[in-house]
């Protein structure tokens, strides 16, 4: 048809603006020596200035990650990574001295932040919700600090942390997530740089939503941020995290951690956008994504609700996690991964029941067009003291083109007969119907692929917050160009 | 006696020991497959907890259990009068085998034209013609390195070959009874083929005359021709003390159909694998089935359809009640290849809990390389509905009886895909059995 | 405004159509009648352009333009709009995000600005006001859980929203009780103008009760073998459509 030809044609020309994010800010940094080893550790350390505490904990990570094997499990085809290829620590020059107010920050840094279409001046802000930047290694603003411990929230990088709450670090960092859980985790352990930490106090309903915003900049950088956020009794936290990087033709390695620990009667809301550069149409470049999240709901009515949009990076890895400890606690994952081109995804959750009358709820749509691979992969077990534990699971995939994957890999354990879980799992290829009756109202046919696929991710999308909805309803869209004709 | 535990240098030595007195140690390519597979057992060895296939079954009971090495002539004597029938004389086709041993005198004679059916052990004493073409290498060998024993120690079994266009009414039952002596293992290797536009029924049943402890590790290849329909049935009532393994591989051809049930009670512990191979267009399969256990006993039921060509069609409904300490494992596998549009493949899995210690695992997976296909899979597990529970006690029924009640029902829904009205009532009764001898 | 000209159309190879002439003028109500298999819905469909439904031979042109090789959404930005014989559902979108797109596509397609936020708001109002159609529904998913009744209602609501020159109605009857047509047929009146024109596609006379066309087909083996006014579909209630099925058959 020649209207096909025409819209391959069209999107070839889209091509670079397809990543809008992929422009490279110059910027004069510091960086660690190339590679890995005892003195990149070290190196890391001293930069932060951390205590003795911190450096020991990260070797004792840096000496276990040497011996632990590569996790093989994720329907991944992964080239050897060679860890001695990526710097592991970057940092803006002018951070040397970290800027006291948002007045000192680079302006170029500010520059980056607002191409990106979110400007870290906090009169420009979004009104109600404070911001991390984490660019490359190192935290370069936070918004809106003091506002928030007015109220006794902290948020703030967790370098600062470490260096101001350490008795709160000590106690929570690797708690959920143990240092030898998985290399990529263990990886993070050693030589994490930033990231953000949250403390919300007793009884608090934390005022605003809070943010942290990712960007590697850097060639040949590894990103390695940690995220801790405490929810004491009786407190409330929506949390958002969005994530881009350059288009570069090398592979940048992605691997975080991040640790939620929700007491009683408390709640947790994580909501990611994520997007980092996803490679070329050939699969030339783009992040590989390796991320261990996990939750543990400590506390008896506790809740945690994880939602992901994952549209970017060349190779996720990701499964956000509950430990459903306290009894009547809420497990809840809100899941949209789009792959388009060559990229691969292997992304879901683990659910695990130990307390009475848990509940968790699993929403998983996975959208795989072009030559992508798409793979959920989840865990509902259900321990023998669980009584009355309730799992419901509906993991449905659309595929969209001939050439693509989608795959479902649930593992369900029950060992209570009072659980009641259920699992379901449809796959199928976008209607054709459906699409007609769009183009046959006037709509383009690729702007109907956006639309049936925004309709087919609503029920994930409404749970993200207001903010992020729009800009995620985009990404839909914008992931999936190509794909059709 | 000393008792050794069945590992794999165990196996490997059963192996060294019979060789020179297994079936066909004269026939050269049969020799050396015996060997070639030895070898690949011995490189994977028994499957582990870390065997992603095997991850919800140990096999550690089994391995515990000391097993003499197969029996190489089997003395075969049974009073006719104790076997048991599935279905009443004359109205099936019985062949029978004891202890893993094919008894000609046992076995009904008369069965129509076109059906040739020979114990293995007969078929490689007259040279094992066409038999090298049957036992070909599987598709991912080296994922089952029990069927790779077997292919190294089988002794016996049954080639059934149907020719093109031959409709048989009665079915063809098949007895294994075994049980006859304690710590005996049996590898029987069985051989289906069903020609083009052929239709038959297979109903095998596995039980036994005593508590003994037996290993039963069974493989059967299966092709069904074009346009063919086979019905493969299968009741595994054996002790629970036996051990029962086996492996089904079906080829399915153009407008073919494989359809298969499974009724598993029996058995300290069963794995009971099925691979279909839908390689032609408008084939089709049916994986149905209903496990029941209670006590420490562990019932595997692994499925895996590979459709590899347009417009297949598959169909899984499995249904599972567990008591006691019992175990239930549901693996179901559902693959559509690049090439294999207007696929549409459905599974369901329900297990139903009754009591604290019951345990049920499921992995239903579905891997799909084609765009234009509808697949679904769905997976529960509960106990029983208390609020049904109620309701029929309050119209005067006791809890068991309406416990009873409902479980039949659950399980009575999967029995409904069967398509032989008279199989269909044997199963319902065997279930109504179950119950009254399993109050949980 | 729709001229055809000796049409010949295939769906999968087969040959459906077989040399239709059919000529539509502004502010008339056509109908066309025949029995089943006689190549009703492919006409609706190849008019609309959908996949798989080839034209072979002849042309149609709609004002005076020839949109044979038109894409179906450059044909709705030109006008035609079709009611399906079972509207699809779209899960997730909500009438209102759909009838924006729909709106602002063809807008956008003929040039004219795309309606803001507050333009549309009021123009969907009116139409539901106009229709009688609950506000309830624009929030509803497209069609799903709708009861067939509402979905042929809906197909109604987005043609008085889109307000296009030619409706092509593809058995809007079907599976409609009399309440329900009665509606349905009402909704159609109401869009009847000097500007616009409407092609009934139906196996029954009973719609043309309520939509009384000006001039109505029979179509038979992929041809139309007479023409009259309303008073044929009365014949044809009366006589069925064995006179014309013999070589259909």
């Amino acid at each position: 048809m020649a209207a096909t030809q025409e819209t391959v044609e069209q999107v070839q020309n889209l091509e670079m603006d397809k990543y809008k994010y992929g422009f490279v800010t110059e910027i004069e940094t510091e960086k660690a020596p190339k590679g890995l080893s005892e003195d990149t550790v070290r190196f890391i350390s001293a930069k932060k200035n951390e205590p003795e505490w911190m450096l020991e904990w990260r070797l004792k990570a840096y000496r276990l990650w040497l011996t632990m094997p590569e996790p093989k499990w994720g329907k991944l085809d992964l080239p050897e990574i060679d860890y001695q290829d990526s710097y592991y620590y970057s940092s803006p020059k002018s951070m040397e001295d970290r800027p006291q107010s948002l007045d000192e920050v680079d302006p170029e840094l500010l520059r980056t932040y607002e191409k990106l279409g979110i400007p870290i001046k906090e009169q420009e802000v979004l009104a109600g919700v404070a911001v991390d930047y984490v660019f490359d290694s190192v935290s370069v603003a936070t918004t809106f600090r003091k506002q928030l411990l007015d109220v006794g929230v902290i948020f703030c990088p967790i370098s600062e942390a470490i260096q101001d709450y350490p008795e709160l670090v000590k106690k929570y960092m690797g708690s959920v997530v143990p240092q030898g859980d998985n290399k990529h985790a263990c990886l993070n352990s050693a030589v994490f740089t930033d990231g953000s930490f949250v403390y919300i106090p007793k009884g608090v309903r934390c005022p605003m939503e809070l943010s942290t915003y990712f960007r590697i900049n850097e060639l040949n950088t590894g990103q390695f941020e940690r995220t801790l956020i405490v929810a004491d009794e009786g407190s409330y936290v929506s949390y958002l995290e969005g994530c881009t990087a350059p288009q570069r033709d090398e592979n940048q390695l992605h691997a975080a951690v991040v640790e939620l620990i929700v007491m009683d009667d408390a709640e947790i809301k994580y909501s990611t956008v994520q997007n980092w550069y996803p490679g070329d149409e050939d699969g030339k470049g783009g992040i590989f994504n390796f991320v261990t999240k996990r939750g543990i709901c400590k506390g008896k009515n506790s809740k945690i609700s994880w939602t992901q949009v994952e549209t970017g990076s060349a190779i996720t890895w990701k499964y956000p996690s509950c430990i459903l400890q306290g009894d009547n606690s809420v497990g809840e994952f809100y899941s949209v991964a789009i792959t388009n081109g060559r990229q691969q995804a292997d992304t879901g959750t683990k659910m695990i029941h130990l307390g009475k009358n848990t509940t968790s709820r699993i929403i998983s749509k996975g959208i795989s067009a072009g030559k992508s691979q798409n793979t959920y992969r989840g865990l509902v077990r259900v321990a023998a003291k669980a009584d009355g534990a309730r799992n419901f699971t509906q993991c449905d995939s659309l595929l969209v083109g001939q050439t693509c994957g989608a795959h479902t890999v649930p593992y369900i354990e029950s060992k209570n007969r009072s659980a009641r879980l259920e699992h379901e799992a449809t796959t199928s290829k976008i209607s054709d119907d459906q699409l007609f009756y769009c183009r046959q109202r006037g709509i383009s046919e690729e702007d109907a692929v956006g639309l049936v696929v925004n309709g087919f991710c609503r029920e994930v999308l409404q749970e993200l917050p207001m903010e992020f909805a729009v800009e995620a309803q985009q990404l839909v869209k914008i992931s999936l160009e190509g794909s059709v004709g | 006696m000393v008792t050794l535990a069945s590992d794999k240098e165990a196996f490997i030595a059963q192996y060294d020991q019979s060789k020179d007195h297994l079936p066909g140690s004269d026939i050269a390519w049969l020799a050396e497959l015996r060997a070639k597979n030895i070898a690949l057992f011995e490189e994977i060895g028994l499957p582990t907890g870390k065997t992603e296939l095997w991850k919800f079954t140990n096999l550690n009971p089994l391995k515990k259990q000391a097993f003499s090495s197969p029996s190489i002539k089997g003395k075969v004597s049974a009073n006719s009068n104790e076997l048991p029938r599935l279905l009443e004389e004359g109205s099936s086709y019985r062949l029978v085998f004891i202890d893993g041993h094919y008894s000609a005198d046992l076995s009904d004679d008369g069965l129509p034209s076109g059906v040739s059916l020979q114990s293995l052990s007969s078929v490689i004493t007259a040279g094992a013609t066409d038999l090298e073409a049957s036992i070909i290498p599987r598709e991912r060998e080296e994922e089952q390195p029990l069927v790779a024993l077997n292919t190294a120690l089988m002794s016996d079994g049954y080639v059934l070959k149907i020719a093109n266009d031959v409709s048989i009414d009665l079915p063809i039952e098949i007895l294994h009874f075994g049980g006859g002596k304690a710590e005996q293992s049996y590898h029987n290797r069985n051989v289906i083929s069903i020609g083009s536009g052929s239709k038959v029924t297979i109903i095998e049943n596995v039980t036994d005359r005593s508590d003994n402890v037996y290993f039963s590790n069974s493989a059967t290849e299966v092709f069904v021709g074009e346009n063919a329909t086979l019905h493969h049935y299968r009741i595994q009532a054996s002790n629970k003390t036996a051990f029962l393994v086996s492996s089904t591989e079906a080829v399915v051809n153009k407008g073919a159909s494989y359809d298969s049930f499974l009724l598993n009670t029996g058995a300290r512990l069963s794995r009971t694998e099925t691979n279909v191979s839908l390689v032609a267009e408008n084939s089709s399969c049916h994986l149905n089935g209903a496990y029941m256990g209670t006590d420490d006993q562990h019932c595997d039921i692994t499925t895996r359809v590979d459709h590899k060509s347009p417009h297949t069609t598959c169909d899984e409904v499995i249904k599972g009640v567990l008591g006691g300490k019992a175990r239930g494992v549901f693996q179901g596998k559902i693959i559509v290849h690049e090439l294999a549009q207007k696929t549409v493949g459905n599974q369901s899995h329900r297990a139903m809990l009754l009591s604290e210690r019951a345990e049920v695992d499921a992995k239903p997976e579905l891997e799909i390389f084609a765009d234009d296909v509808i697949c679904s899979h769905g997976c529960t597990s509960g106990q029983i509905d208390g609020e049904q529970l109620f309701y029929l006690r309050s119209r005067g029924l006791s809890s068991e009886q309406a416990q009873a009640l409902l479980v039949n029902a659950f399980l009575a829904d999967a029995v409904e895909a069967v398509q032989n009205d008279s199989l269909k009532d044997l199963l319902l009764v065997k279930i109504a059995d179950w119950l009254e001898q399993n109050p949980n | 405004m729709l001229e055809i000209k000796n049409l010949h159309a295939e769906v999968d190879g087969k040959s459906i159509l077989k040399g239709i002439n059919l000529n539509i003028n502004k502010g008339e109500v056509h109908a066309i009648m025949g029995p089943n298999g006689s190549g009703k819905s492919t006409l609706a469909n190849v008019l609309a352009g959908r996949d798989d439904y080839d034209i072979t031979e002849g042309s149609v042109l709609f004002d005076g333009k020839d949109i044979s090789e038109l894409e179906p959404e450059e044909r709705a930005g030109e006008g035609i709009f079709l009611a399906f014989q079972y509207p699809v559902e779209i899960p997730g979108v909500t009438n209102t995000t759909f009838l924006k797109e729909a709106l602002n596509a063809q807008r956008k397609y003929r040039g004219e600005e795309e309606l803001g936020g507050m333009e549309f708001v009021k123009l969907i109002r009116s139409k539901t006001k106009e229709l009688g159609i609950k506000d309830d529904m624009l929030k509803r998913a497209v069609n799903v859980g709708f009861s067939g009744g509402e979905k042929k209602r809906n197909d109604i609501l987005q043609m008085a929203v889109l307000n296009p020159k030619l409706a092509v109605l593809d058995e809007t009857d079907s599976g409609l009780d009399i309440d329900a047509l009665k509606i349905v047929a009402e909704g159609v009146n109401k869009l009847r103008a000097e500007n616009n024109a409407i092609l009934v596609i139906t196996h029954y006379q009973r719609l043309l009760n309520y939509i009384v066309p000006d001039k109505v087909h029979v179509l038979a083996n992929g041809k139309i073998q007479r023409t009259g006014g309303k008073e044929l579909a009365l014949e044809l209630e009366e006589k069925g459509y064995a006179d014309y099925s013999g070589e259909a058959a």
